[in-house]
């Protein structure tokens, strides 16, 4: 399972990063909802993730898994889907004014 | 008076929801959020003063005792800072309402303005680091909105590359906290202090350290990490490069400080020697950048860029000496360049040009003006009787003493390149013959507001000693992380008794 997780994690960087790196904005802003997800990701396996545990105390006590973890991924999901809707809020305006998502087209600035 | 340490986060954040709910009234919208920025002000001179007299303020949130629930830990350091950064809101506020035009300030300008705040004040007082990154969080995407608030191509431009950079860092800044939670299975900040002073093998701490290092760069702007800086910082609203400038990159330098004292106090000869080669390629990036800027914003900007450097320059190096001067340097920067940048907004207001090559002369025009950049000139050049020359005279000194004579060097050489172009900026603007072309009115809450950071500047110079000790007595607990654990957990301690 952990290896599984790893790799997942591993492919979610990789595809990420490489996202982030092209010159359409579309797809940088996929890049990072995509680097978003491997870090919540890795942020749920650090309470040491286990498969079907439940991360309550159930009734009998039995086994569960570290809770704290997952409220703290619950606030990082939330907080990402916002940034990445003010992300593409704010790419579909500069597109409405400059007609392109190509940021080589898009040089106001001088870096 | 525990609740205390709420109320910086708690009036910003209800003054912005008053002034949503206000509607479209302009008058109304004013009132409530000067109103909302005064009393952030106060609350923050009383906390410091609670903290002064009375030790650490810690506040339990929800009852949920830590390392489980959030707290909230005014220290002298957080609540200076938060004194600081609420004075420089509360001028940037002043200016705001003349410079920012109506149609903004009816819609959400006031709202974000108090959202920023409140991301700034939370992030300077909480003792939790996942509570750290959501308050980085609210504190960003305001910054964000703000930016870009005029729409303008530029800014949204500048807004598109400054918010990739930190979403990047913000789930650099979930991995370390994933790694840090995994490793030690705790997120409060005593309580990590007492678990890795008790480590015997270090494991992966070192990296994760680096990691939120490199995290907090990207805010502090630090060497790789500073391009979206000055794009940012030259496109936001004026007031708005105030606050990032003067206040928002601080919370970087903060954050570096506050980790590197109180948790991971064992691996700090780790990193060291990366602090400081990245402060003084920072330094040097920050120098030759501004020397290069015709747009006066934009080399406050690049200028900022190079005082950071000094700044971290100063917490690598460590020594008392060295932490006291930076935090000197800190309140020196903060108001200065936000002066800075206030009045270089007023100059662009009336010349209706951000090149410098197209101003001149102004100097007789706006004397009062002209003689507040001279002063933030002098403050953030070095210039000896204010007290900006103290700080980076003691950095030196403090740099010679701990033996980085290269580093000392090379940041004395910087020191001479600041001044100058700076001078020469201001030289530019109101100095040498204009063409004496037509001003455009610039309100007077505007040119107020950029006096009254100069005056400040002055009372600074003239208060240095007392300054000074207040600074040393913050370096002083700084040094001790054990006085700011003892003091969260007296509290856990008597939260549960009284369960």
């Amino acid at each position: 399972m952990t290896t599984l997780l790893a790799v997942t994690i591993g492919v979610l960087f990789g595809t990420g990063a490489f996202l982030v790196l092209r010159r359409n904005a579309l797809k940088v802003i996929i890049g990072l909802s995509l680097i978003s997800h491997g870090a919540n990701l890795l942020l749920v396996t650090s309470g040491g993730f286990a498969g079907n545990r439940p991360p309550i105390i159930g009734p009998g006590g039995g086994v569960y898994v570290d809770p704290l973890p997952q409220a703290l991924v619950l606030t990082a999901i939330v907080i990402s889907f916002g940034m990445t809707a003010f992300m593409v809020t704010l790419l579909y305006r500069l597109y409405r004014r400059t007609g392109t998502v190509d940021m080589d087209q898009i040089r106001g600035l001088k870096g | 008076m525990k609740a205390l340490v709420t109320f910086p986060i708690l009036i910003p954040l209800a003054t912005a929801i008053i002034t949503i709910f206000l509607g479209r009234s302009l008058r109304g919208k004013v009132v409530v959020s000067l109103v909302g920025g005064g009393a952030s002000f106060a609350s923050a001179l009383l906390l410091l003063r609670t903290v002064w007299s009375q030790g650490t303020v810690v506040h339990v949130m929800g009852s949920w005792s830590p390392p489980f629930g959030i707290i909230l830990v005014a220290d002298l350091l957080s609540s200076g800072m938060v004194l600081l950064s609420s004075g420089v809101a509360l001028v940037a506020l002043c200016y705001s309402v003349g410079y920012v035009e109506e149609e903004g300030q009816r819609l959400a300008y006031h709202p974000l303005f108090h959202l920023l705040m409140m991301g700034i004040y939370g992030a300077f007082l909480t003792g939790d680091i996942f509570n750290l990154f959501v308050f980085f969080e609210i504190l960003l995407i305001s910054s964000y909105a703000l930016v870009a608030f005029a729409g303008e191509d530029y800014q949204l431009e500048a807004t598109l590359k400054y918010a990739t950079i930190n979403l990047i860092a913000s789930a650099v800044f979930l991995l370390a906290v994933g790694g840090l939670y995994g490793t030690m299975g705790s997120l409060n900040m005593a309580d990590l202090s007492l678990k890795i002073g008790q480590l015997q093998d270090p494991g992966p701490l070192p990296t994760i350290f680096l990691l939120f290092i490199a995290v907090f760069g990207v805010k502090a702007s630090m060497f790789p990490f500073y391009f979206w800086l000055p794009d940012a910082h030259s496109s936001a609203p004026t007031p708005i490069s105030a606050i990032l400038s003067g206040v928002l990159i601080k919370v970087g330098a903060y954050s570096i400080l506050r980790i590197s004292s109180v948790i991971f106090v064992p691996f700090r000869p780790d990193v060291q020697g990366w602090i400081l080669a990245l402060a003084a390629i920072t330094m040097v990036v920050g120098a030759c950048g501004a020397l290069a800027q015709s747009d006066v914003k934009r080399l406050l900007a690049y200028s900022s860029v190079g005082q950071m450097g000094y700044i971290l320059l100063g917490v690598g190096i460590g020594t008392p000496l060295a932490l006291v001067s930076t935090l000197l340097f800190i309140v020196n920067h903060a108001l200065a360049k936000a002066m800075l940048f206030l009045t270089a907004g007023i100059v662009i207001e009336a010349t209706g040009t951000r090149e410098m090559g197209n101003m001149g002369g102004l100097g007789r025009q706006m004397p009062w003006t002209a003689g507040a950049f001279l002063v933030g000139t002098m403050a953030i050049g070095g210039v000896p009787p204010l007290f900006g020359f103290f700080a980076k005279f003691l950095l030196i000194k403090s740099a010679i003493e701990a033996g980085y004579g290269f580093l000392a060097a090379l940041a004395a050489v910087l020191a001479i390149v600041t001044l100058w172009y700076l001078f020469a900026a201001w030289q530019q603007v109101f100095w040498r013959e204009g063409s004496g072309h037509a001003l455009h009115a610039v309100p007077r809450l505007m040119k107020g507001s950029g006096l009254v950071l100069a005056g400040l500047i002055l009372i600074g110079t003239i208060f240095l000693n007392p300054l000074v000790d207040f600074l040393s007595a913050v370096e002083a607990q700084l040094r001790q992380p054990g006085v700011y654990v003892t003091a969260v957990f007296r509290e856990v301690t008597r939260g549960s008794a009284l369960h």
